[in-house]
């Protein structure tokens, strides 16, 4: 996830304001949601994958995995437009134009020929990917800790930045012992702070099944989730009195999302790929050692 | 053991964006920015009712702030504010006149209430044709059109353009500021 908002602030000779921050920060509020929406709904999509690959969880015994899992969500044509409103004295009417991730932006016409460019997209991709450390550590009363963390210190233009996740999954099946299938339910949480600009929070909660096959393991699960990235800057765009400032919670349109995964477990070593279905369509992959 | 494990984590970890990020492209369009508001105030002191005042304006302010390589300019608001009426100056008084860059026309005001710019106010307002007062503001596209001739081609802005206003109040009398404000955006060139 701060790999995601990483390559979104480029490098800058100025360290407390780069370009990417100054082109936010021309942007209305109304306007700045419609052109980060993808970059936020892909960013909760991320935050909230990749946190389990199968529901078996044991009564009682020692299970620590270290993985990193890498994330991405699919970056659609709907992805790449939105609907903004020109500032005054251009005509109020809604103008299609491009997202963080699209082409060229609009232009909007106005009185005695004068005319407006929306903000272009700056980021071209088929896929919006992340990365982080993931442990997951268990188990007790079926019962697991899923724990993600990584700090960045701040190095050249690149602020100090943090991320910390914490959830914990539950066995089902230990109450179900005759379904043929493993069951489990997961609570998790995390935020994420990058300098002062961007502050993000997800979490999600659902149900997870699987069913191995020898060293495979088939795993999938319905989630419930939400995600909030909190901007506060200075507008500086049109009409702007000096020092305006802009608190914004962005929220991603991510809510319902099925997942379906295949895993293979070599002993310590374990790899897993999962697709997830919703507003946006993610994938995940995870890499892990340990027992 | 776990110690090996947590070194291939983290080097793993900072590895895949890498590889992650591969095949996407950053800064693919220029950045707009909005540039500097070339504001220019004209204190009107006279017991008449005649007015008139000019001043340079150096276009390049517009560019204050913005440290890349910039393409073009446009200019894509320009506001009027009259205030600070002072001296027995009646926000009621109406003014005939005009706005304008070097030759140029922006905006002519036909029997226009003080008070209609008592607060900063785009000259393109559509309401502004037709005041509740009879009187009109006009916004030239000429004038606009001139001014972003010369603002295509930022190497070669000039050093200053002249900006004027003037006009005939209603009553004899007028002292107050009024402003002239281009708001511009910035176009800089593409990193591709």
């Amino acid at each position: 996830m701060l790999w995601s908002a990483f390559t979104l602030i480029p490098l800058s000779s100025s360290f407390s304001q780069n370009p990417f921050e100054t082109a936010i920060k021309q942007l209305s509020s109304d306007n700045v949601r419609g052109y980060l929406q993808p970059f936020v709904d892909g960013f909760g999509a991320n935050m909230n994958s990749g946190l389990y690959h199968t529901a078996e969880i044991g009564d009682l015994g020692f299970h620590l995995q270290i993985q990193v899992v890498a994330m991405g969500t699919i970056i659609g044509d709907a992805e790449k437009v939105y609907d903004a409103m020109p500032p005054s004295p251009f005509p109020q009417t809604p103008v299609q134009t491009a997202t963080v991730f699209g082409g060229v932006g609009s232009t909007a016409s106005g009185p005695a020929g004068l005319s407006y460019h929306f903000q272009n997209g700056q980021v071209r991709t088929a896929v919006m990917p992340s990365a982080i450390p993931q442990m997951t550590i268990g188990d007790v009363a079926g019962t697991q800790a899923v724990v993600r963390y990584m700090p960045i210190p701040q190095f050249d233009q690149f602020p100090k930045s943090e991320i910390f996740g914490i959830g914990v999954r539950h066995s089902i099946s230990r109450y179900l012992p005759n379904v043929p299938v493993d069951l489990a339910a997961g609570l998790f949480y995390e935020r994420l702070a990058i300098g002062d600009l961007i502050a993000a929070t997800a979490m999600n909660f659902g149900a997870h099944v699987s069913r191995s096959f020898s060293m495979i393991t088939l795993y999938g699960g319905l989630q419930y989730e939400s995600a909030t990235m909190s901007l506060n800057y200075t507008y500086t765009g049109p009409g702007s009195t000096p020092g305006t400032t802009v608190s914004l919670d962005l929220e991603s349109e991510n809510r319902f999302r099925l997942i379906t995964g295949l895993n293979l477990n070599l002993f310590v070593l374990n790899l897993n790929a999962d697709i997830s279905i919703g507003k946006v369509t993610a994938v995940s992959a995870g890499l892990g050692f340990g027992l | 053991m776990l110690k090996k494990q947590c070194i291939t984590v983290a080097v793993l970890t900072f590895a895949f964006p890498a590889v992650l990020w591969m095949g996407c492209e950053f800064g693919v369009n220029p950045l707009l920015f909005d540039g500097s508001p070339l504001r220019s105030t004209f204190t009107a002191s006279t017991p008449g009712n005649l007015y008139a005042d000019s001043a340079a304006v150096s276009l390049r302010n517009a560019l204050s702030g913005v440290n890349k390589q910039v393409d073009s300019i446009t200019v894509y608001n320009i506001t009027l504010l009259i205030d600070n009426l002072k001296n027995g100056t009646q926000s009621s008084a109406t003014l005939t006149g005009l706005g304008g860059i070097d030759g140029d026309t922006l905006v002519m005001l036909t029997n226009v209430p003080l008070s209609t710019f008592a607060v900063e106010r785009s000259i393109f307002d559509p309401a502004l044709r037709s005041l509740p007062s009879g009187g009109a503001c006009s916004a030239y596209a000429a004038g606009v059109s001139y001014l972003n001739g010369l603002l295509k081609y930022p190497d070669a802005l000039p050093t200053s353009v002249k900006l004027k206003v003037g006009g005939i109040s209603s009553q004899n009398g007028l002292y107050c500021d009024v402003t002239l404000t281009l708001y511009t955006q910035v176009f800089v060139k593409s990193n591709q």
